[in-house]
C-alpha cells in the first residue's frame, strides 16, 4: 500500500510537533518554544491566484514549518501603481483586529516599498486583509465588507485572503512568531515580515 | 492599496467560443457580448487578422508583431527618461522635436529623479510652446530593503522632496516653480493647479499630506482649493473645473471636481468607477466599472456627461479576452480621447480602440503587440495624435527578471498598420510622454 507524499509530509510534522512538545515538557532547562515566523507571498504570475503563507521555525531551527493559503494581490500583471506587490521584503508597521476604516477588521500594515519594473514609483498603502467588518463579521450590506469569492483577491496592491482563510491566517501570526500586540507602537513595525516573489 | 475590488468569474473559453462559433485569427480572441456591443466597422488589419463577432457586431483584432526602428522620436511626442540602475539619484533628459537637442534636466549637481514618485504624469508643455513643466524628487536618502539584517530606517524619516520645475526651450533656462509639490495642470488661460504637500518631504512610510493649489501662471497669487489635507494628486482642467484623486488609504481614489476654494464634488467613487478619458472639451468622460473594481459586473466602459452624471453611451467588454493569458480582460489604464475616437490600454497589454460617434461607443479595434522582448502588460500611456496615430510608452526586457532592458516609444498608424519603434538612446531608462494640452484637436 502506498500513501501520498502529503500524508508521509503531514506524519513528519505531526511527529516532529509532538517530539518539540514532549522535549519542552520533560526538559525542566528549557524554556518555552521561541517561534520565529514570517509571510511569504508568492505571486504565481497572477493577480487572484497567488499564495499567501506562514512559515515558522522553533527557536531558529529547522525545520520550516508551513501553511498556506490562497491569495490575491493588485489588478494587473505588473508591480506598478495598481499592479501586484513589489518583490523583496516588508515590515510589518501595524496590525489591527478591529480595525474601522476603508478596510476593515483583521489587517497588518506594510511597508512601502519601489516598484521595480517602474523604480521611479512608490508603493504605498499596502495592507494584508480580507473583507470583513470592524468586529470580524460578514456583513449584507456592505460590498466591502463582506466576501463575495474569488473576484475579491483582485485588490490595488494589497494582499487579499479569503474570509474563510483569515482565522487561519490571524491566529498563526499571533501563536507561531508574528505578535499578539496591536496597533503600532512598539513592537512595531517589525522588521523582515514579508517577503514577496514570482 | 487595497478596495474591494473583484471581477466576474469567467466561464471557460473553449466554452464560449464554441458556443458563439467564431472564427479567430491569429492568436487574437474576441467575443461580443450581445446587446451592449454596438456594431464596428470590421477592418482587416495589416496582419490580416479580423475576427467578426455575431451577427450584431464586429470588430477588428490586428496583432503587430511587425516593428521598424527608428532614429528620431515621432515629432508629436515628448518625452521625459530617468536613467535607470543609479538609485533614482541621476536626472534625466527631454527629449523633443521642440528641444534641437535632448536637454539635461534638474537642478545642477543634486541627486533626485525626473518623474512624480507618486505616478502622475511626468510633465507638461505649457501652450506657449517655450516652457516645460516637470517633475524633480530630490532624493535625500536611500529606502532600506527591509531584508533581514539590513539597515532600519525609521519611520518618518525624510526620504525625498518632490518638485515642481520649469525649463525655457529657448534659452536653456531651468528653475524651480514650487517645491514640496507635486501633480500639476495647466489650463489654456494660464491657471495653473498642483498638489502642494503639508510638508515638503515625504517621510518614510508616512502619508504624503497635501492640499490642491491653483494660481495664475507660474509667479501669480495662489490659493488653496482643497483646505483638507488628503493624498490628492492633480489630474486635468475640464472646463473651468478641476479634476484631482483623492486616495484613501487602502482603499481606492475618488473623482473629484474642484470649482473654486472648497467647493469639491464627488464625481467617480472609489472603488467603483475609473476615468479613463476626458473629451477634448472637457464635457464627458469615459469610465470604466466592473471587472477588477466590481466583481459581479462584466467589465464595462461609460461614457458619461459628468457635470449631470447622465450616460450617454455604455459598452460592455465582456468576452474580450487576452490573448496572451486567454483570460478575460480586467481592468485598464489610462486613455486618450480626440475628436470622436478613444484608445484605451488594457492591462492585458492591449490596446482598444473605440468611436464616440454619434453618442454610440463602439470598439473599432483591439491591437495587440507582439514582438521580441515586449514586456507582458507593457504598453502604457498611450495618446492620439489626431492624426490616426497612437504614440504609446512600452517596456522591454527577457523573463527572466524584473528589470527592464529598455523602454521605447512606439507610433502606431491606424489607417496603414505600420509601427515604428524609437528606443531611448544611451542608458537604460524609463520614459513617460509630457501632456501637450495646446496639440491641434
Amino acid at each position: 500500500m502506498t500513501r501520498s507524499v502529503a500524508g508521509r509530509v503531514c506524519s513528519l510534522l505531526a511527529l516532529s510537533v509532538l517530539l518539540v512538545g514532549l522535549i519542552a515538557v520533560v526538559s525542566p532547562a528549557r524554556a518555552e518554544a521561541a517561534y520565529i515566523g514570517w509571510f511569504v507571498y508568492v505571486r504565481n504570475g497572477s493577480n487572484d491566484n497567488g499564495t499567501l503563507m506562514w512559515k515558522w521555525t522553533i527557536d531558529d531551527f529547522p525545520p520550516v514549518y508551513s501553511v498556506s493559503h490562497r491569495a490575491g494581490s493588485g489588478n494587473a500583471p505588473n508591480d506598478n501603481t495598481n499592479g501586484w506587490l513589489p518583490v523583496g521584503w516588508y515590515s510589518i508597521k501595524e496590525h489591527w483586529n478591529k480595525y474601522d476604516g476603508d478596510i476593515n477588521g483583521r489587517v497588518w500594515r506594510l511597508s512601502n516599498k519601489w516598484s521595480v519594473q517602474n523604480p521611479s514609483v512608490l508603493r504605498y498603502d499596502l495592507f494584508i486583509h480580507t473583507e470583513e467588518t470592524p468586529a470580524n463579521g460578514q456583513s449584507s450590506s456592505v460590498e466591502s465588507e463582506r466576501w463575495d469569492g474569488p473576484s475579491d483577491y483582485y485588490s490595488l496592491g494589497c494582499v487579499k485572503v479569503s474570509y474563510g482563510n483569515m482565522d487561519g491566517v490571524h491566529t498563526r501570526w499571533a501563536k507561531y512568531g508574528g505578535s499578539t500586540a496591536h496597533g503600532s507602537g512598539s513592537p512595531y513595525p517589525l522588521s523582515s515580515k514579508l517577503y514577496v516573489h514570482n | 492599496m487595497g478596495i474591494k475590488v473583484s471581477r466576474r468569474i469567467v466561464l471557460s473559453v473553449v466554452a464560449v467560443v464554441a458556443a458563439a462559433g467564431v472564427m479567430l485569427a491569429g492568436s487574437y480572441v474576441l467575443l461580443g457580448s450581445g446587446e451592449d456591443y454596438a456594431a464596428g466597422d470590421a477592418r482587416t488589419s495589416a496582419d490580416g487578422a479580423t475576427a467578426t463577432v455575431g451577427d450584431a457586431s464586429s470588430v477588428s483584432g490586428t496583432v503587430v508583431s511587425s516593428v521598424k526602428n527608428t532614429a528620431d522620436l515621432d515629432p508629436q511626442a515628448m518625452v521625459i527618461t530617468v536613467p535607470l540602475g543609479v538609485k533614482l539619484e541621476v536626472p534625466g533628459m527631454f527629449y523633443g522635436i521642440r528641444a534641437k537637442a535632448p536637454v539635461q534636466l534638474g537642478p545642477k549637481g543634486v541627486k533626485g529623479t525626473t518623474s512624480d514618485s507618486f505616478g502622475s504624469q511626468a510633465g507638461i508643455l505649457v501652450p506657449d510652446g517655450r516652457h516645460l513643466l516637470y517633475h524633480f524628487t530630490r532624493q535625500l536618502m536611500s529606502f532600506p530593503s527591509e531584508a533581514p539584517g539590513d539597515p532600519v530606517v525609521p519611520d518618518g524619516t525624510p526620504m525625498f522632496t518632490p518638485s515642481i520645475r520649469v525649463l525655457d526651450l529657448d534659452t536653456g533656462e531651468d528653475a524651480l516653480v514650487v517645491s514640496g509639490a507635486r501633480s500639476m495642470a495647466w489650463r489654456s488661460d494660464g491657471m495653473f493647479a498642483y498638489a502642494a504637500g503639508v510638508e515638503p518631504d515625504y517621510r518614510y512610510n508616512e502619508r504624503y499630506l497635501q492640499r490642491v493649489v491653483v494660481q495664475k501662471g507660474l509667479d501669480g497669487p495662489s490659493e488653496v482649493w482643497t483646505t483638507e489635507a488628503a493624498h490628492y494628486a492633480v489630474v486635468q482642467w475640464a472646463g473651468d473645473s478641476l479634476l484631482v484623486w483623492r486616495e484613501l488609504p487602502a482603499a481606492g481614489r475618488e473623482l473629484l471636481a474642484l470649482d473654486g476654494r472648497n467647493k469639491v464634488r464627488t464625481i467617480l467613487n472609489a472603488g467603483e468607477e475609473e476615468l479613463v478619458a476626458v473629451s477634448p472639451d472637457g464635457s464627458r468622460m469615459l469610465i470604466w466599472t466592473g471587472g477588477a473594481l466590481q466583481g459581479q459586473d462584466p467589465l464595462t466602459l461609460r461614457e458619461i456627461e459628468w457635470t449631470s452624471g447622465r450616460q450617454i453611451a455604455r459598452l460592455s467588454l465582456d468576452g474580450v479576452l487576452d490573448p496572451a493569458s486567454g483570460e478575460a480582460v480586467y481592468s485598464m489604464a489610462s486613455g486618450s480621447w480626440e475628436g470622436d475616437r478613444v484608445v484605451v490600454s488594457l492591462t492585458s497589454g492591449d490596446l482598444a480602440v473605440l468611436s464616440t460617434k454619434d453618442d454610440a461607443l463602439t470598439l473599432e479595434s483591439v491591437i495587440t503587440f507582439s514582438y521580441p522582448k515586449l514586456r507582458r502588460a507593457s504598453i502604457q500611456q498611450p495618446l492620439l495624435d489626431g492624426e490616426n496615430k497612437i504614440i504609446a510608452v512600452t517596456s522591454e526586457g527577457t523573463a527572466d527578471t524584473e528589470e527592464l532592458e529598455r523602454t521605447a516609444v512606439i507610433t502606431y498608424d491606424l489607417v496603414s498598420g505600420e509601427c515604428s519603434r524609437w528606443i531611448v538612446p544611451g542608458t537604460r531608462a524609463l520614459t513617460a510622454l509630457v501632456a501637450n494640452p495646446s496639440r491641434p484637436r
